[in-house]
């Protein structure tokens, strides 16, 4: 019940209102809710990796036993404000397509669930969700580390001082583009 | 010593016969890898299914193979075609059927058990 609430709360904050009976949006639930979760959002729906990506089947079946709220999602008092930011988040971050979701679900599933380092759960998501054009990938795969890990202080300093040189000689070179 | 492991082996080997009995209720044209591993991977996605780029992806198939082991499964009854809408492109999902989902309850269960019934060489001495 709490689990249902905040996503439903949550659905009702991003304006999505999904039609359970279709298929593209329940890959938009499943990976919304995975998202929000690895967020911090509270929930504790238990996702697997299946043959698709991460999905969970409870959240499926709860879908489905429960469609009227969610397809008409309202307010149920169910998130705290640190809540309702990590949804405003979301939204700001993604849109509701189901391969940008798919992509970065995948990839956040492979991080945070599985402990893989960055550069192997980019190498798997990209073999499992080979079908997705490969700069949709790149977006999906960018955002969610934005989203979910955030460089620190220190890293983004470190890649300051590693691009410095690069961003001088651009600085320097301005006429090029308009040769 | 001899003699136990004897004795173990006529209580295995028992064990053996009777489920080798018992896999004459199965069918045995689900018994190919590729097969077998669309049954498992659907079974647990219930009526979301997925989609053919999905299963294409994940198990790394020719389309030829894939196509014609899907069909195969359809025709048995085991799984069902349906088009679906994702990002205006129309895809070709497939589900399990109850049909197909309880074959796959008996195919595993006789799996498991088979594969717990001794001819393990590792296990022995």
């Amino acid at each position: 019940m709490p689990n249902r609430d905040k996503v439903i709360e949550s659905f009702h904050q991003l304006g999505f209102a999904p039609r359970v009976g279709e298929f593209e949006d329940r890959m938009l639930i499943q990976k919304c809710v995975l998202l929000l979760q690895l967020k911090g959002l509270g929930t504790t729906y238990p996702y697997r990796l299946h043959i698709r990506g991460p999905y969970c089947e409870e959240l499926n079946l709860e879908v489905f036993a429960h469609r009227p709220e969610f397809e008409a999602p309202a307010l149920r008092g169910a998130l705290d404000e640190a809540e309702r930011g990590i949804v405003a988040e979301f939204g700001e971050t993604f849109e509701l397509r189901p391969n940008q979701l798919e992509v970065a679900g995948t990839y956040a599933f492979f991080v945070s669930c599985d402990g893989l380092d960055h550069l192997e759960a980019h190498r798997r998501t990209r073999k499992l969700k080979s079908f997705v054009p490969a700069a949709q990938q790149a977006l999906a795969i960018s955002r969610v580390k934005r989203f979910l890990y955030p460089p620190s202080e220190e890293e983004t300093r470190e890649m300051k001082d590693e691009f410095a040189l690069w961003q001088s000689a651009s600085l320097r070179s301005p006429g090029r583009d308009h040769e | 010593m001899t003699g136990n492991r004897t004795m173990q082996c006529n209580g295995l080997d028992g064990d053996l016969l009777a489920l080798l009995a018992e896999s004459h209720g199965l069918k045995a044209r689900v018994f190919s890898l590729l097969r077998l591993q669309l049954l498992r991977g659907l079974a647990s996605l219930g009526q979301d299914g997925a989609t053919y780029r999905e299963l294409k992806a994940a198990l790394e198939v020719s389309d030829g193979a894939l196509y014609a082991n899907l069909k195969a499964l359809i025709a048995m009854g085991y799984l069902e075609p349906e088009k679906v809408p994702v990002e205006n492109k129309e895809l070709e999902s497939y589900r399990v059927t109850p049909a197909g989902d309880g074959e796959w309850e008996r195919v595993r269960d006789w799996l498991c058990r088979f594969c717990e019934c001794g001819g393990d060489r590792r296990a022995e001495p």
